[in-house]
């Protein structure tokens, strides 16, 4: 030290940190908060059962016993005495939020301890406890009348009126005249953040309960929102140093409006619902000052949305500054390919609104400002409170609320819809008891992805062919048209020249009825739908090993495991909820190996993410049973009670020594070792894949090296432990399978070659099924374009964008003698058709899905039809009865009740019983039968009851990169949409989120190839090319793209291969295709932007 | 000792105001008189005024609360408000009292109960000088002087 610090001092920090870091990564919200009495947070967990027993305590004088490790609110609501506790903080459902115990009005008088916070203070045995002590009742008065003083009380324009948790404490707590007054100087408003598509924040209505902040941090482990300022400053911002919700790393899966309780969070779809009914009335105008959002182009508004354009998330904002968001949207919209009358005359129309708006806005803003300083100077805020609370409820009253199933992916969540009869307003959670998968989770799809319903490219009348175009017809003669031309090829050709394809977008009854409208109306023996494309191999591989073509286990036990292997499942994007589940599992303590070519985000949260080069996938599964074999850490018991052929595969893995899995795969041999002995010494783990596995040359095998390395550590057949494959579609467990969609099954997975069981539907049917296995879908193409299939009816699909080389699909459907298409939209599909049936969305019939986990759960219809719109199952007994059948179902539960009584793993399903006792999980045998949570626990689905090790063989992919295609393409999802994008690439939010298609490609390989962030590259395999935006990221590796799956411009497919494909399932190849990358260039001599690939 | 000071602060920064220091030392002792237990004494002299002294410590909490808690936020604003409308002539002493000792009782951290502490030991001591100061006086000329 030198003799210039004479002093003791503080000694030199190179980062004294004044304040609290900001960082784009993931860091809790109220991480730095010190832990709140963790005995509080088991109050409010579900498992109370862990620590048995029963606290006695009084509340006002009233016994009550509540479970231990309760608080003392749980026991203030047992007594019923909780109207007088506002406990506006306080969020009652679920364990991951609170107690934050801040807003304090909560306070009871206890005679041991004085005044505590009812919210977080545990039971304790003995307890007396007082609400009504004038202690309490004055700390909760007043700290409620603090909670307003802060609050901007504008109850006639806010979007929560009506069901504002505020709104109601104050009225239940007779607030007349605020102690302290509210928030009226509109001097000090803080501007609304209208920025995100889907979330207004309006922070004057904020009370800082924290409650978002938890949601995002703790539910959705996301880390977007935190409490940033301290003092009056204190207010909900962003950990990254965004200052909008647009520019932050928002991925709007919406749960902070679901638990916000005031009108700070609210969906924008709502905003407007509950206010008072006056054209200017609106929390924008109240507040003033906006952040606008600015629109994204939608499949609706633009042949080919934002291509080419700078918009939004991480691009140049510009358009803010000087540009207005109408402009802005005005000149996005005249650039785009939107031609002809109907182009010019959209333009012409929005103009004309963005003047007369103009004209209007200032006169209404005027008169809102005059009327609410009015009331505010006239009325005690308890007279508005009740004006308001009236007006809330009479408004939302005339709404209706649906509870439903989500129709995006297979997770099945549940949630209440309210809409007006045409339209979505939003989603809200639906009881807990009604959601066993989601409780109040959602995703950003399921909450707000709704807008397809009202979209003006909805099918709205029947269509016949016409020329190159269509002409519009009525049901009668579309109907007749179908008829006619199916019988024609049958007449002809047979009824094995006709395909049909079945959807698993679709309810069960629709899908029953189209797999017995192909086997017994037209009596082909061609029935199959787009799960052929995805979980096909995994339903092969799961048949023959352990029995059933299933998830074994509940989306609870894959919440609870010990230890995850995750592959193949880009899971944060493609099943949101499960992820949040599997996220909250891991930050609790669960190890989490990830093995996937491309770092995905579930990756981010991985124990270990091990890289692994796309195609050789058997290899490192077949080496880690080796080594959990080879170091007896196989569960040899399990092994010797419960399986047979173990030396088969002990021999079949030898060769996968960890060098050779190194070499093979690209794993290093410790992180091989690492996972297998962390997975073999695990008292439970869930194996979870999808595409990544299922989608190779190869999948089946894939997936039989899965199965076979959760048998030899014994991870099946109980709790917590399984074989999880994540379904994709809503319905592809139920409508792609269980119902019978399979050319080589009917309903329930019976033989479609077994006579007894042709005899039992041949008694139900008056009709004998085929007898025969039909065709794939692949192979369905593959025949027509042979000539020997000539006709298609397709319900729900979307072939022209799905099937691999979709250049060739679409010669193939262009050939067709005769194809029907059935849907909500012109898809790609249909305008190849010589006949388009209108059909109605699953936002607007009744009916059942099953989700990832064998739950058959009710949907309900929230919306009417548009125009002549009809559900499918309506369309199809129609169909029928023209041909000759007579069909006369009244409602799809009569559907329900034929499929159980055929089907013996749905016998004890009805929609009674659905009603009455929530969603069961097939088996479900008969009436009496509970269901199943998790299979195997009394044996393997065999006559022996013993599972079957079918050892994997390697393959290699179809195509191995070369040196004029020197890049391996892979492609996959993206969180924003979904499949072939038909619903979503038409709901602005969405798009407004990622809207087009994109290539990403590792900073090594852009660099080499001279591609910069952000520039239009083509993709081009043996099969055709594309234009995308390029992404560099280290995501996928060097050397390995990835291209999303879901859009028509870009669209991935021009590229896939359509020759290789799985032998056992007949599922494509899609995960792996050699390309290769060149930039497009500033000047490319055509505009490769515009033009659709493949025409 | 009593003859050479006005007011004493005891507790440091949010110690509780009083003329008599006849106090054991002790933390029970200290509490039961509605004094502060850590810190400083402060000894203030005729010039100082109780109102002022109050004041510049609520407003302290004001504005330094880490703004976790409602009534610690909340309340240490409105308290600061309350003690500014003294001086406007508006001295309403039960709403003082009430929100001091709800911000006292109910507040989640040390900051927010002792927060409280300088305005409730004020008007309790000092009523009739907050009375003064609603009627535009300041009996030890600190307000008008403009210091505290």
């Amino acid at each position: 030290m030198s003799s210039d610090d004479p002093l003791p001092r503080v000694p030199d920090v190179a980062d004294p940190r004044p304040s609290s870091p900001l960082t784009e990564s993931f860091a809790p919200g109220t991480a730095n908060d010190p832990e709140i009495r963790p005995e509080c947070r088991e109050g409010v967990d579900a498992n109370l059962d862990a620590r048995p027993g029963l606290v006695h305590l009084t509340i006002d004088g009233e016994a009550v016993a509540v479970k231990s490790g309760a608080t003392l609110i749980d026991a203030v609501e047992t007594a019923g005495a909780d109207g007088d506790v506002p406990a506006l903080c306080h969020y009652d459902r679920g364990d991951e939020i609170g107690p934050r115990s801040e807003c304090r009005t909560c306070m009871v008088e206890t005679d041991a301890h004085g005044l505590v916070p009812a919210c977080s203070f545990p039971v304790e045995e003995g307890l007396s406890v007082s609400t009504d002590a004038p202690a309490a009742t004055e700390a909760r008065d007043v700290n409620l009348d603090l909670v307003l003083s802060d609050h901007n009380l504008r109850c006639t324009t806010c979007g929560k009126n009506g069901r504002c948790e505020l709104q109601d404490a104050a009225i239940d707590n007779d607030v007349s005249h605020p102690r302290y007054g509210v928030l009226d100087d509109r001097g000090s408003y803080e501007p609304i953040d209208d920025s995100s598509p889907f979330i207004q924040i309006d922070r004057n209505k904020c009370i800082l309960c924290n409650r978002c902040v938890e949601a995002c941090n703790d539910v959705q482990v996301e880390g977007v929102l935190r409490i940033e300022g301290s003092g009056d400053d204190t207010r909900i911002g962003f950990q990254s140093d965004a200052e909008t919700m647009e520019d932050s790393t928002c991925v709007s899966c919406g749960h902070c409006a679901t638990v916000c309780p005031t009108g700070s969070l609210v969906e924008k779809g709502l905003a407007d619902a509950s206010t008072l009914p006056i054209p200017g009335f609106t929390q924008k105008n109240s507040v003033g000052e906006v952040v606008e959002h600015v629109p994204a182009e939608t499949a609706d508004t633009s042949d080919a949305p934002n291509r080419g354009k700078r918009r939004g998330r991480g691009g140049s904002r510009d358009g803010r500054g000087g540009e207005s968001g109408e402009n802005a949207a005005d000149s996005a919209a005249e650039s785009a390919a939107q031609s002809g009358v109907a182009g010019m005359m959209a333009r012409a129309k929005r103009r004309a609104g963005a003047k007369a708006r103009e004209a209007g806005e200032k006169a209404l803003l005027t008169a809102e400002h005059a009327a609410e300083s009015a009331a505010a100077s006239t009325l005690p805020e308890g007279v508005l409170f009740d004006v308001a609370k009236r007006i809330g409820d009479y408004r939302l009253g005339k709404l209706n609320r649906t509870e439903t199933t989500c129709g995006y992916c297979a997770v099945g969540c549940r949630f209440e819809v309210y809409s007006t009869d045409d339209e979505v307003l939003g989603v809200r959670a639906a009881d807990e008891s009604a959601a066993p998968a989601n409780d109040f989770s959602t995703c950003v799809k399921g909450k707000f992805g709704y807008e397809f319903a009202n979209s003006d490219g909805r099918l709205t009348t029947p269509l016949i062919r016409d020329g190159d175009g269509f002409r519009e017809a009525s049901w009668d003669e579309a109907l007749d048209r179908v008829a006619d031309g199916l019988s024609g090829i049958i007449d002809d050709s047979g009824p094995d020249a006709v395909s049909c394809f079945a959807s698993s977008k679709c309810t069960n009854e629709e899908d029953y009825l189209m797999q017995k409208f192909a086997r017994q109306v037209l009596g082909t023996k061609n029935i199959d739908n787009c799960a052929r494309l995805c979980h096909s191999s995994t339903v092969a591989a799961l048949l023959q090993t352990v029995g059933y073509g299933a998830m074994t286990n509940r989306i609870e036990d894959v919440a609870n495991t010990d230890c995850y292997l995750i592959t193949g499942s880009n899971t944060t994007e493609s099943h949101p909820v499960l992820a949040t589940r599997i996220k909250q599992n891991v930050r609790d303590g669960a190890d989490l190996f990830v093995f996937d070519p491309r770092k995905v985000g579930i990756a981010e949260h991985a124990t270990q993410y091990s890289r692994v080069t796309p195609g050789f996938d058997v290899a490192w599964i077949n080496g880690l049973t080796r080594y959990v074999i080879e170091n007896d850490l196989h569960d040899e018991a399990f092994v010797e009670a419960h399986t047979h052929n173990f030396a088969e595969l002990a021999e079949k893995v030898e060769p996968f020594t960890p060098e050779a899995v190194e070499r093979l795969a690209g794993v290093p041999p410790e992180e091989l070792a690492r996972a297998a002995e962390t997975i073999a010494t695990a008292d439970t783990c869930v194996f979870g894949w999808a595409m990544g596995m299922t989608q190779h040359s190869h999948g089946t095998q894939n997936v039989l090296a899965l199965a076979n390395l959760a048998l030899v550590t014994g991870h099946i057949g109980k709790p917590n432990a399984g074989l999880s494959p994540f379904r994709g579609h809503n319905n592809v467990q139920g409508g792609g399978g269980d119902v019978g969609t399979l050319p080589n099954t009917l309903p329930g997975y019976q033989d479609v070659t077994d006579p007894d069981v042709l005899d039992s539907f041949e008694a139900a049917w008056g009709v004998r099924p085929p007898d025969e296995i039909g065709l794939t879908v692949p192979e369905t193409f593959a025949e027509a374009e042979k000539g020997n299939v000539r006709g298609m009816y397709v319900m729900g699909e979307n072939p022209a964008l799905s099937e691999p080389d979709i250049d060739d699909a679409r010669e193939v459907l262009a050939d067709l003698d005769f194809l029907v298409v059935q849907d909500i939209f012109v898809t790609e599909t249909a305008e190849y058709a010589d006949v388009v049936l209108p059909a109605a969305s699953f936002a607007e019939k009744d009916g059942t899905f099953t989700n990832t986990e064998r739950r058959v759960q009710l949907v309900g219809k929230a919306l009417d039809a548009p125009g002549d719109a009809r559900p499918d199952w309506e369309i199809l007994q129609d169909l029928a009865n023209r041909l000759g059948f007579d069909w006369a179902y009244d409602h799809p539960a009569d559907v329900m009740d034929e499929l159980s009584s055929l089907s013996p793993i749905y016998g004890g399903i009805s929609h009674d019983r659905l009603e009455s006792e929530g969603g069961l999980q097939w088996p479900c045998p008969d009436d009496d039968h509970p269901g199943t949570p998790y299979l195997y626990d009394d044996g393997f689905n065999f006559e022996d009851g013993k599972a079957r090790f079918v050892p994997a063989d390697m393959g290699e992919p179809g195509e191995l990169p070369g040196e004029e295609y020197p890049l391996t393409l892979s492609s996959g999802r993206v969180l924003y949409h979904f499949h072939t994008g038909t619903l979503t690439r038409r709901v602005e939010g969405l798009m407004s989120h990622v809207g087009e298609s994109f290539v990403e490609i590792h900073p090594e390989t852009a660099e080499t190839l001279g591609v910069t962030d952000d520039e239009y590259v083509q993709v081009e395999s043996k099969r055709g090319e594309i234009v995308v935006r390029a992404q560099v990221t280290d995501r996928p590796g060097p050397g390995v793209v990835f291209v999303p799956m879901h859009f028509a411009h870009g669209a991935v497919n021009a590229l896939t291969q359509e020759d290789t494909v799985d032998p056992i399932s007949g599922i494509p190849e899609y995960k792996v295709a050699s390309v290769r990358v060149t930039p497009v260039g500033p000047d490319p001599d055509a505009d490769p932007l515009g033009s659709a690939s493949g025409d | 000792m009593t003859e050479s000071f006005k007011l004493a602060v005891v507790g440091g920064q949010f110690g509780g105001l009083t003329r008599d220091l006849d106090v054991p030392a002790s933390a029970p002792a200290l509490r039961g008189a509605g004094l502060g237990t850590e810190g400083a004494v402060e000894l203030f002299g005729d010039d100082a005024c109780p109102v002022a002294v109050a004041g510049t410590r609520t407003k302290f909490a004001r504005e330094e609360n880490c703004g976790r808690c409602v009534p610690c936020r909340e309340g240490s604003k409105q308290l600061t408000d309350l003690l500014r409308e003294v001086y406007d002539g508006a001295y309403r002493r039960e709403k003082l009292g009430e929100l001091a000792r709800v911000v006292g009782e109910t507040s989640i951290c040390e900051f927010g109960q002792a927060a409280a502490r300088p305005v409730a030991t004020a008007i309790a001591e000092f009523d009739a000088e907050f009375a003064a100061h609603a009627d535009g006086r300041c009996p030890s000329g600190a307000c008008d002087r403009g210091g505290r």
